[in-house]
């Protein structure tokens, strides 16, 4: 059990804390603009057929304070959080427990995160 | 107005959720489907994002008690995130209404072993209360890993979490102590989802409108659950639920078959 790396638990911890509560912001802040810019006239038709765009638009439009894109990077935020976990994993099994079959076994879990992107390309 | 009711469905949904120990998305999917209209593929989408934002809470806390194994979790996970890929993958070649008829299936299967447990909770609290929390053998991991990767599966296709399946099979299969199998079971949930979330956001199928209110409102009611659940008994709640999984499970099948 991981009860024997608790003070690496409470660093993992406060770093989930401090991208939950970035996303969080983000998410709030890009909502609360768009209300400001559109008022409340949002309709069922704009729900369903908004499409947003890639990474690298998203952190364009950050710097433009484009209220969809800060609610888009909120959620890229609150997915990068597991992949963290994940590296926090291969810290702990490679620099405190010393086991280098679980540092291969989260890699692997890691590498098959990243997959997912990957995946869609080769799809199409 | 419709950002708002957005924001009290993943409240509601968040809170019932942690009272009931469900995923949100239960709730979210087709409430979004069936009030809101939305296509189910940009419902799951949102589940995804609510499942992370509710599994990043719970980790913050439960990293910190060191309760989840996180040996497990990982080895787990190779099946999972395989599991969550080829769901989330094939969850853009199935129609609709298929889509509909399966998460109707899983519904009526929540129901059931929410019934299920209900009926054995209080043996099982008795059986719990004497395990032993700091040393256990892992057993049938072959079959561990075989329903962890179906677990990954139902998430990427139907935007769950998977811990039905996850901690059933770590508790009753691999002789994994039940609160360790919850606690590792939510650790998991978030990495799981996130997988199968790079996969809906890079196909389009994550819209932030509808997302970000659902998803702010699920944090705060999952918040707000947890809180409610160490005053309340939930015994009634899970009662009336099972009926209300039923009756929506009923609403989606209907969906799904064009009534």
């Amino acid at each position: 059990l991981n009860r024997s790396f608790v003070s690496e638990n409470k660093i993992m911890g406060s770093i989930l804390a401090w991208i939950a509560g970035f996303g969080v912001a983000l998410m709030t802040s890009g909502m609360y603009l768009f209300l400001l810019k559109k008022g409340y006239s949002i309709s069922m038709s704009d729900l369903s057929t908004f499409k947003f765009g890639g990474f690298r638009q998203t952190v364009a439009g950050l710097t433009a304070l484009d209220p969809l894109l800060l609610m888009t990077m909120g959620i890229i935020t609150f997915l990068f959080a597991p992949f963290i976990r994940v590296v926090g994993a291969i810290w702990i099994f490679a620099v405190k427990e010393k086991d280098s079959t679980y540092v291969w076994i989260s890699c692997g879990v890691l590498l098959i995160m990243f997959s997912g992107f990957i995946i869609r390309q080769v799809l199409g | 107005v419709i950002i708002f009711y957005l924001f009290i469905t993943g409240l509601i949904a968040g809170c019932i959720g942690a009272l009931l120990g469900l995923g949100g998305g239960v709730i979210v999917i087709p409430v979004l489907t069936i009030l809101f209209h939305l296509p189910i593929q940009i419902a799951i989408g949102v589940s995804l994002i609510g499942v992370i934002a509710t599994s990043t809470g719970a980790a913050i806390v439960q990293v910190r008690e060191g309760k989840s194994d996180l040996r497990l979790g990982m080895l787990l996970e190779l099946g999972t995130t395989i599991g969550a890929v080829a769901g989330a993958v094939m969850a853009g070649y199935i129609s609709s209404k298929a889509l509909c008829l399966l998460y109707s299936a899983l519904l009526a299967y929540n129901s059931y072993s929410m019934y299920h447990r209900n009926e054995a909770s209080s043996e099982e609290d008795a059986m719990n209360s004497n395990q032993d929390m700091t040393s256990y053998e892992l057993k049938n991991i072959p079959g561990g890993m075989f329903y962890s990767t179906l677990a990954g599966v139902l998430s990427g296709l139907l935007g769950v979490g998977g811990g039905l399946i996850k901690v059933p099979a770590m508790y009753l299969l691999m002789g994994v102590p039940l609160k360790i199998a919850t606690a590792t079971s939510n650790l998991m949930i978030g990495i799981t989802a996130a997988t199968s979330a790079s996969v809906y956001y890079l196909n389009g199928r994550i819209n932030p409108l509808v997302s970000v209110p659902v998803a702010l409102g699920v944090f705060c009611g999952a918040l707000a659950g947890s809180w409610i659940n160490t005053r309340i008994s939930t015994r009634m709640i899970k009662k009336i639920f099972v009926f209300v999984l039923a009756y929506i499970s009923l609403q989606m099948a209907g969906k799904g078959l064009g009534w």
